[in-house]
């Protein structure tokens, strides 16, 4: 199992694109953009549905895989406030009842806060923009904090990996910098923005069928 | 019956053009002909042979017969308007101006940079000879007022395009506005038909057809190899009655080269062909005014900077003019050009067409010229004047490129022309239009069916594929069947409309954006707007990186609301902005060209000045490997520290080229599973891989055979990302992404998303999707050009195969070798596996910057939080993070 030391506190972070806290039996995910395709749909453009569906069934997976007390998202939660439509809220809601006595926390993100009040039916904890637990401050943006480190969301991080003959690849990945981690965006329906680590960083890159690597970012090594 | 006129000429405006010291061509009086007789048609002539006024004059000649007709009272006014000739026309209520004529004639151009002076040419006769007609504009430029006054009454004559023609179609008059139309006419119709573009006016023609049945339907166009398909395509259903008109005869062309002086200093795969600048300045500052042609705006920029550098003194009398650059900079570039006050444009294809430049006595071809039609197109830009012979001088950025235009030369004499080839149910365009058609007068679905089915890229239309389209654009398609939020068309009195406004105004933004690239404006801080670039690009770009664009080294400061702002930069050198779309392939004429043309070489002909003096060259390809004869398909083999190479040369043009390789790998990759690094150009492709490849020629020819070649590549296809980057067209033509622009409502902000985001969502939650099926159908057709192909996998097979050890890389293998740096990766390793094998790119400045601090300060605290990522795809906002502040602050 892949894993990494920040502030003293080890944290695995999983192919799933959420963050496992093994001490304090947490899941931490960012960007999850619940209802995003519905709201497309409002405005017209033909998205299929099933993408909200899946992301709750991938976070009923985890959760009961990592048999985690706690869900922490760490901003966006939602998309936008076209985007819950009483299909959207109505399977949330069934959701929450499935996972009851699991405590959802929820740090406000930029498009939660245009979507509104979340409705009370999803029993969510609301967390404020700022939310510290331990050696760790968990904020939608990645911005460093002078009394922890960082864990945030909100750029949907990617590399582009480059291949020794020179081919190219973009994927989604976990950015450990020195203050800050920015974890990758959750959401199926959601896009990636590249990101240039530097020296030193952790990076663990996402893909393919659950599979998760983590990159050497040695100046030696990568030598770009 | 031809009524004579008074002086015995055929026409009436047989004497118009006596007056101004012409005589009409003989096509030009066959048009004139054909149009009276109520035909339709298609005219082909080189540029600058007066096509535009085979139709026009006939429409003129129209118009003046029947004023003459009113005159004697004879017959029945034709046309509602006023006869001038009573000496006095019907008044505006609202000024003295005279009302002119109704709308006669549309006139679609491709070009939107040509209208106004198009607008000046249809004038000038109507003026002269009194008619009461007006000419109009209606193009995205046109003004607010001029808007407003065509919608209060159309001029007689509109020119326009074939996006501004759709969106008069989108509103709920368009019949009523078109009704008095008698003639459409389709100019430049050859850069239209081998694209969307062209579907789209396709589907305007018949629209209009059904208002005006009795419509003509005129098409000018360059030469092509397939002209009574073009015309076909032009008329639909209605090609029985056309006629083709062929213009006078071609200009007298030559094909000169100018040679590199020694070919041991000239390079096989040269940085552009460099070496060459002196020659090339030298042959500018000999003629009056010269056209400099490049094959893509990178290149064009590169050479724009080292002509100046070569001549500062030129400074000011040269231009650089793509189709990135802003639209004012490039009119200024143009005005000059024909007013003759310029020495040298370098430029694209962007100069390929269009406007009259008289005084260009030069034209000069860097690199390869691609295809016949092309080449002679560019020619044909200089010696404009009648009788003057077009002259174009091709300048080689490497040493095969000689023998191209050798080939070329031959093919040009021989007329072996390029076709176009019409595209089949673009489903995507026909999307657009039903959402069109359903703002204007709504969409009788059986009736809008047989309509469609009446173009050609229709004809085949299934009633099944109708439905899926109809069902998309209504309700999302099969996905959504069961989800009622969704519902973009309603149904009214049996018609589908559409009735909510931001649908009606999001879709007309989709229809003009129907060919822009995600582009991002570039501008300066304090100061004007230079031009576009692609996002790709500036993506990649750090604050204070210098590149190269609009001719000027630029700094780029920051990237915000879709603009990139830039200063002029102090640091004297910078990158290049590779535009995508940029690799066009040799055509399959010039590319058995010089297949024949190297099978003389190989059998010791060296009879042209251009193999004379590439002889050292192919000698040096001979001695180390083999210049293939005809009849042979030649695969060098090396081994290298890397890894097992494979040269093949096919000599197809790139995309077929790129095409055989993905096979080939497919084909290598289930007989062994490995990874192979795949470089093609155009004439041939490179496989590298781990493990040696130990093939015998006949193991070769098992790789190349078309059995199964659909199947195969379909397979590759679906594991690259060629259907995925296919579908950003798609998803925009289709109104599925919108694409950010200067000046779009924050609104549809919330609604971006990447077209590959969406294209994966379809996949998997609406695999049965015709647009994503599309995607892969574009990839085959246009992208790996599976006709081509499988012409090509006939000749491989049919071909004597010579597998061919080197020891050192060929004067073939070595541009192949050179462009690695572009190239497609197919692989059947796992995923992590090859990751792992990968690396991150980092942040350079960072590590500088780390390596300062560990020398200097020992503050563990000053290192900042990740810097900004940069823009692209989707992202909420952009974080502002500026490192230097930020490490102060921390401090």
């Amino acid at each position: 199992m892949l894993q990494f030391e920040v502030a003293g506190e080890t944290l695995v972070p999983l192919a799933e694109r959420a963050l496992w806290w093994p001490a304090r039996r947490k899941l931490i995910a960012a960007d999850v953009h619940l209802g995003k395709a519905a709201s497309f749909r409002q405005a017209g453009v033909p998205i299929p549905h099933g993408t909200t569906r899946t992301d709750l069934q991938r976070l009923t997976a985890l959760v009961d895989q990592w048999q985690a007390t706690t869900l922490l998202i760490v901003g966006d939660l939602v998309h936008d406030k076209a985007g819950m439509t009483p299909e959207t809220i109505s399977q949330i809601a069934a959701w929450r009842i499935r996972h009851g006595v699991l405590d959802w926390l929820c740090v406000t993100g930029n498009h939660d806060k245009k979507a509104g009040q979340l409705p009370a039916i999803w029993s969510i904890a609301p967390a404020g923009e700022r939310l510290q637990i331990g050696p760790l401050v968990f904020r939608h943006h990645p911005e460093p904090d002078p009394s922890g480190y960082v864990i945030a969301g909100h750029i949907h991080p990617a590399v582009e990996l480059l291949e020794p003959g020179g081919g190219s690849m973009k994927a989604a990945c976990f950015w450990f910098g020195r203050e800050v981690a920015v974890l990758p965006a959750f959401g199926r329906f959601t896009g990636t923005a590249l990101v240039r680590p530097r020296a030193g960083d952790g990076v663990f890159v996402v893909g393919g069928a659950g599979e998760i690597v983590q990159m050497p970012t040695d100046p030696r090594r990568v030598g770009t | 019956m031809i009524r004579r006129t008074a002086d015995n000429a055929e026409f009436h405006i047989d004497r118009w053009f006596a007056s101004q010291g012409w005589n009409a061509f003989e096509f030009q009086r066959d048009a004139w002909r054909a149009y009276l007789a109520g035909r339709s048609g298609l005219v082909h002539a080189s540029t600058g042979t007066g096509k535009s006024y085979s139709v026009w004059l006939g429409v003129v000649e129209e118009g003046l017969r029947e004023r003459e007709a009113q005159v004697r009272g004879d017959a029945e006014p034709l046309t509602p308007g006023p006869s001038p000739a009573r000496g006095e026309g019907r008044r505006s209520r609202k000024s003295n101006e005279r009302v002119a004529d109704p709308l006669r004639l549309l006139w679609i151009t491709p070009m939107r940079a040509l209208a106004n002076d198009l607008v000046v040419n249809l004038e000038r006769p109507i003026k002269e000879l009194g008619l009461n007609w007006s000419v109009g504009l209606r193009t995205g430029d046109a003004s607010a007022a001029e808007r407003r006054r065509q919608k209060a009454r159309m001029p007689t004559a509109l020119v326009t395009t074939p996006e501004s023609l759709s969106l008069l179609l989108s509103y709920g008059d368009a019949r009523e506005r078109f009704q008095s139309l008698r003639c459409v006419v389709v100019d430049e119709w050859h850069e239209l038909i081998g694209n969307k573009r062209g579907v789209q006016t396709e589907l305007g023609l018949a629209r209009l057809r059904q208002y005006v049945p009795n419509l003509r339907t005129w098409g000018l166009s360059a030469t092509l190899g397939n002209l009574e398909e073009a015309r076909d395509v032009l008329l639909g259903n209605m090609s029985g009655a056309g006629v083709l008109i062929h213009g006078t005869a071609p200009k007298a062309t030559t094909v000169e080269t100018l040679l590199p002086p020694t070919m041991e200093r000239f390079p096989w795969a040269g940085h552009l062909g460099k070496r060459m600048l002196p020659q090339v300045v030298e042959a500018i500052d000999k003629a009056q005014s010269t056209l400099v042609f490049t094959n893509t705006r990178s290149q064009a920029e590169i050479w724009f900077r080292e002509i100046l550098h070569a001549r500062p003194k030129w400074a000011a009398e040269i231009a650089l003019h793509h189709g990135s650059l802003d639209r004012g900079l490039r009119e200024y570039v143009e005005g000059r050009t024909r007013g003759g006050t310029i020495k040298c444009v370098v430029c694209t294809s962007s100069l390929d067409l269009g406007v009259d430049f008289s005084p260009v006595d030069q034209v000069i071809q860097i690199g390869s010229p691609k295809g016949i039609a092309r080449l002679l197109q560019r020619a044909g830009r200089s010696g404009h004047r009648p009788g003057a012979v077009s002259k174009i001088l091709c300048v080689p950025t490497h040493a095969f490129e000689l023998v191209e235009y050798a080939a070329a030369r031959e093919a040009a004499a021989a007329r072996r022309l390029e076709g176009r080839q019409p595209l089949d149910n673009p489903l995507d365009v026909l999307a657009q239009h039903v959402v069109t058609m359903a703002l204007g007068e709504g969409v009788d679905a059986d009736a809008l069916y047989h309509e469609v089915r009446t173009t050609r890229a229709f004809r085949d239309l299934t009633p099944e594929q109708w439905r899926w389209t109809l069902d998309f654009v209504e309700r999302g398609g099969p996905a959504l069947r069961a989800y009622p939020m969704y519902s973009k068309l309603v149904q009214d009195g049996g018609r589908h409309v559409i009735r909510s406004p931001q649908t009606a105004r999001l879709h007309r933004m989709t229809i003009g954006t129907i060919t822009s690239d995600a582009a991002v404006a570039v501008q300066y801080l304090k100061g004007p707007r230079l031009g576009t670039i692609e996002e790709s690009f500036i993506a990649r770009l750090k604050p204070g990186d210098v590149f190269l664009f609009a001719g000027k080294t630029l700094e780029f400061v920051r990237f915000r609301d879709l603009k990139a702002y830039v200063r002029k930069a102090t640091k004297p050198s910078g990158t290049v902005p590779r535009w995508e779309g940029g690799r066009l392939p040799l055509s399959t004429e010039l590319a058995s060209g010089v297949r024949a043309k190297l099978g003389e070489v190989a059998a010791g002909r060296f009879d042209t000045p251009e193999t004379q003096r590439a002889r050292a060259i192919l000698e040096i390809q001979a001695n180390w490997s083999r210049v293939p004869r005809s009849g042979e398909l030649l695969i060098e083999m090396a081994h290298v520290q890397r890894g097992y190479q494979a040269f093949v040369y096919p000599f197809e043009g790139v995309l077929v080229n790129e095409g055989l390789a993905t096979l080939v790998a497919h084909r290598l990759s289930l007989k062994m599973p490995r990874s192979l690094t795949i470089t093609s150009n155009d004439y041939g492709f490179e496989l590298l891989s781990p493990q040696p490849f130990d093939l015998s020629p006949e193991m070769w020819r098992e790789l190349l055979t078309t059995d199964g070649l659909v199947e195969d590549l379909a397979a590759c296809v679906n594991g690259t990302e060629m259907a995925r980057r296919r579908f950003r067209d798609i998803a925009r033509v289709a109104g599925l992404i919108f694409t950010g622009y200067p000046g779009a409502p924050t609104a549809a902000r919330q609604l971006q998303a990447s077209s590959g985001l969406i294209f994966d969502v379809f996949r998997e939650y609406d695999p049965e999707n015709l647009l994503v099926d599309q995607a892969r159908r574009e990839v085959l057709e246009q992208q790996l050009e599976t006709r081509r192909m499988s012409a090509a996998l006939r000749r491989a097979t049919t071909a004597e195969i010579v597998v061919q050890p080197i020891s050192r890389l060929t004067p073939l293998a070595f541009p192949l070798w050179a462009a690695r740096i572009q190239k497609n990766q197919v692989s059947s390793e796992q995923w992590t596996k090859r990751v792992e094998r990968m690396a991150v790119q980092l942040e350079r400045a960072a590590e500088r910057d780390e390596k300062k601090t560990r020398r200097g300060k020992t503050s563990q605290n000053a290192d900042p939080s990740p810097p900004a990522p940069l823009p692209q795809g989707e992202r909420g906002e952009v974080v502002s993070s500026n490192a230097t502040e930020r490490s102060d602050a921390a401090i």
